[in-house]
């Protein structure tokens, strides 16, 4: 009785697993580049294309140590202008990864300058997406922890 | 608590620590199977709490697991290896503690089997810790939530049938075999 249990539970389990997992697959952002939501329209913009400037600063990690990085890629606020999506102190903006982590951000910290960017290399050596080619990270300066530092970066919201 | 031997005080200890190490070293190999299913993780953490499991099984005291959780998020802190919780981690490690404590305190009054009480123990210590990882850093929501709950689920599931298995073998090593427990009650 004991083992129809566990084995009736297990297979709901694993049945679970692999309809959500296909779910969550299917449900994913699809295509290289980075996906900018904003009033109900889509943009997506390569990954190529983000590679504008160089830019560096100081990172704190969880242990609170201080790290210097050099990047390439583009100021949050001039990439959104660029795609002609205005942002305003009390937006909402939402950066996701590919594996779903996601971190937001006020409109007031994406408009403040030097602080928010979408690197697409990190000291010299280009950045992955979850499954290898090419991939973004945000870099918040100025966070007490590398909490917002979301690798994988795949979709922005604007809300 | 206060009935507790230095023993036991080692024992659990012993628990904590191997807990923490063992989630460093299959984080690595856990990420292959979260990142294919696009989800921040669920796997490793059920590892990990298989000592705990392993811990209140064998040292049955109150709050045994609680006070292990305790211990790993202390050791964290002082480490600085607090990860993307922060200063909050503790929370992150007491919450599948309390939880543990509770499926063997309700298992124990209805005398439930032990290898299903540790597998339960062990499946809803993750998914607890799962849910609270959540709450304070992964903001999921709809299906990558019932995903990593579900991944948290299974893992969970198989550790706890591994913590029964280990918990067996350790049980003559350590001296806390049944008969331990059996004291434990009547000094209760």
């Amino acid at each position: 009785m004991k083992k129809k249990w566990m084995i009736c539970i297990a297979i709901v389990l694993v049945a679970a697993l692999a309809v959500f997992g296909m779910m969550n697959r299917k449900n994913s952002p699809q295509g290289e580049g980075l996906q900018i939501n904003s009033n109900g329209k889509t943009v997506t913009v390569s990954f190529a294309d983000l590679n504008q400037t160089a830019f560096e600063g100081d990172l704190v990690n969880g242990k609170g140590e201080v790290s210097h990085h050099e990047y390439q890629g583009v100021e949050l606020n001039v990439l959104l202008s660029a795609n002609n999506i205005t942002v305003s102190d009390d937006t909402v903006v939402t950066a996701t990864s590919e594996d779903k982590y996601s971190a937001e951000l006020s409109g007031a910290e994406v408009l403040e300058a030097g602080k928010v960017y979408i690197a697409v290399t990190a000291d010299g050596e280009k950045l992955e997406g979850i499954e290898g080619g090419e991939g973004a990270q945000l870099i918040v300066f100025g966070d007490s922890n590398s909490k917002r530092a979301v690798r994988y970066l795949k979709v922005i919201d604007i809300q | 608590m206060k009935n507790a031997k230095a023993k036991d005080l080692i024992f659990i200890a012993l628990c904590s620590d191997i807990g923490l190490i063992a989630k460093r070293l299959i984080s690595p190999f856990a990420n292959v199977f979260t990142d294919f299913l696009r989800i921040p993780g669920g796997i490793g953490t059920g590892f990990s709490l298989l000592f705990l499991v392993i811990g209140a099984e064998l040292v049955p005291l109150r709050g045994c697991a609680a006070l292990m959780g305790f211990v790993q998020s202390m050791i964290m802190l002082a480490l600085g290896m607090t990860g993307s919780m922060g200063a909050l981690s503790p929370i992150g490690y007491i919450v599948p503690g309390i939880v543990i404590d509770l499926v063997f305190a309700l298992g124990r009054k209805h005398n439930a089997d032990k290898q299903i009480m540790m597998i339960l123990a062990n499946m809803l210590a993750s998914a607890s810790a799962g849910l609270t990882a959540n709450v304070i850093v992964f903001n999921l929501r709809g299906i990558p939530l019932a995903l990593y709950v579900t991944v948290a689920l299974i893992s969970g599931g198989i550790c706890g049938q591994f913590a029964y298995i280990l918990s067996k073998r350790l049980a003559p090593l350590t001296g806390m075999s049944e008969h331990k427990r059996i004291e434990y009650e009547e000094v209760k």
